[in-house]
């Protein structure tokens, strides 16, 4: 939007859309309202073609947490305002692993963001994740401003929450 | 409410491998949970860090079960724990003589418990090759002969 000379920037805001439920453990995902997939499916449909192995291995790791253990803090990589699954590779040993930025809202509700194979330790000098990193920062510090109500692992007001996509 | 069918999907394409993998990195991150809780010294993953001369951050890794260790990474944890903490079947037999999987037919799972003692367990799924994990009450569940179950529980 133009305003007098100034460039005005528009918010684009994402909606919740849920991606499993387990016993113990919903994963949802966000979709930005200008986006043609969610940002989970968009890792996943990236990632496949990148590394599917480690796509499964990830995916099925978080089938168990869901079902077994629930999603605490222990079994994630804290990423300043939001966590990471992390590689199932060792970064020193292979120089790549792949990253899925995610917010803990509790050990029962999981936000999935996006992600890639990071090629460096610091995700800020990475060019590969640096986008998915700083977009999950500020996706997870919106996160946890809203209220979300529940029943166990599902968020009752999916449709009251959205947040500020870019 | 509607799912997206990620996870289906990607179920489809898994193998026992990548389940494997998993699941015995969970396995392994809470036998270090444990040893964590019952050393005399080492308690903590600052502990295990120091001892086993490693970055907190690479314990943390270990802990989440989804970690590629080394054999290098186990025998240390071997070393600083003062035990082994992975039993191969050839080494259970040799300790419990007993043979915990021994193979499959169609859709049943033979397990033999201790010798002439043979238990059917029905699988999980048919996809599966064997059922991956079998617990204690599994294999008690499933025992039907009185005298072998007594056998077990005495």
């Amino acid at each position: 939007m133009k305003f007098f000379g100034l460039s005005l920037k528009e918010n684009i805001f994402a909606t919740f859309e849920c991606v499993k439920q387990y016993d113990k453990v919903g994963y949802y995902t966000i979709k930005g309202s200008t986006m043609p997939i969610s940002e989970f499916k968009d890792f996943y449909k990236r990632m496949s073609q990148e590394d599917k192995d480690q796509v499964l291995k990830i995916i099925y790791w978080l089938s168990v947490i869901g079902n077994e253990y629930g999603a605490m803090p222990d079994y994630f990589r804290p990423e300043r305002n939001c966590h990471a699954v992390p590689p199932p590779i060792e970064i020193t040993q292979q120089s790549i692993a792949m990253r899925l930025y995610c917010y803990l809202v509790d050990e029962n509700i999981v936000v999935l963001f996006n992600g890639g194979l990071k090629t460096n330790n610091n995700p800020e000098k990475c060019p590969n994740v640096r986008q998915y990193f700083k977009k999950a920062q500020k996706w997870a510090i919106n996160t946890r401003d809203l209220i979300i109500q529940r029943d166990k692992t599902r968020i009752t007001n999916l449709d009251d929450l959205q947040i500020v996509y870019a | 409410m509607r799912e997206d069918n990620i996870f289906d999907e990607a179920a489809k394409d898994m193998t026992l491998e990548h389940k494997f993998f998993v699941n015995f990195g969970f396995s392994f991150a809470k036998q270090i949970r444990y040893e964590l809780s019952v050393h005399p010294h080492i308690n903590t993953q600052k502990d295990l860090a120091i001892a086993m001369k490693k970055t907190e951050s690479e314990i943390s890794r270990m802990l989440t079960g989804l970690h590629n260790l080394t054999l290098d990474s186990i025998s240390k944890l071997c070393f600083v724990f003062g035990k082994e903490l992975i039993l191969t079947d050839l080494m259970a037999q040799e300790k419990y003589n007993s043979t915990l999987a021994t193979g499959n037919e169609g859709n049943m799972i033979f397990i033999n418990i201790t010798i002439n003692q043979f238990i059917i367990l029905p699988m999980r799924n048919n996809n599966d090759e064997y059922q991956e994990t079998v617990t204690l009450q599994d294999l008690f569940d499933s025992m039907p002969i009185l005298p072998s179950k007594e056998l077990m529980l005495s």
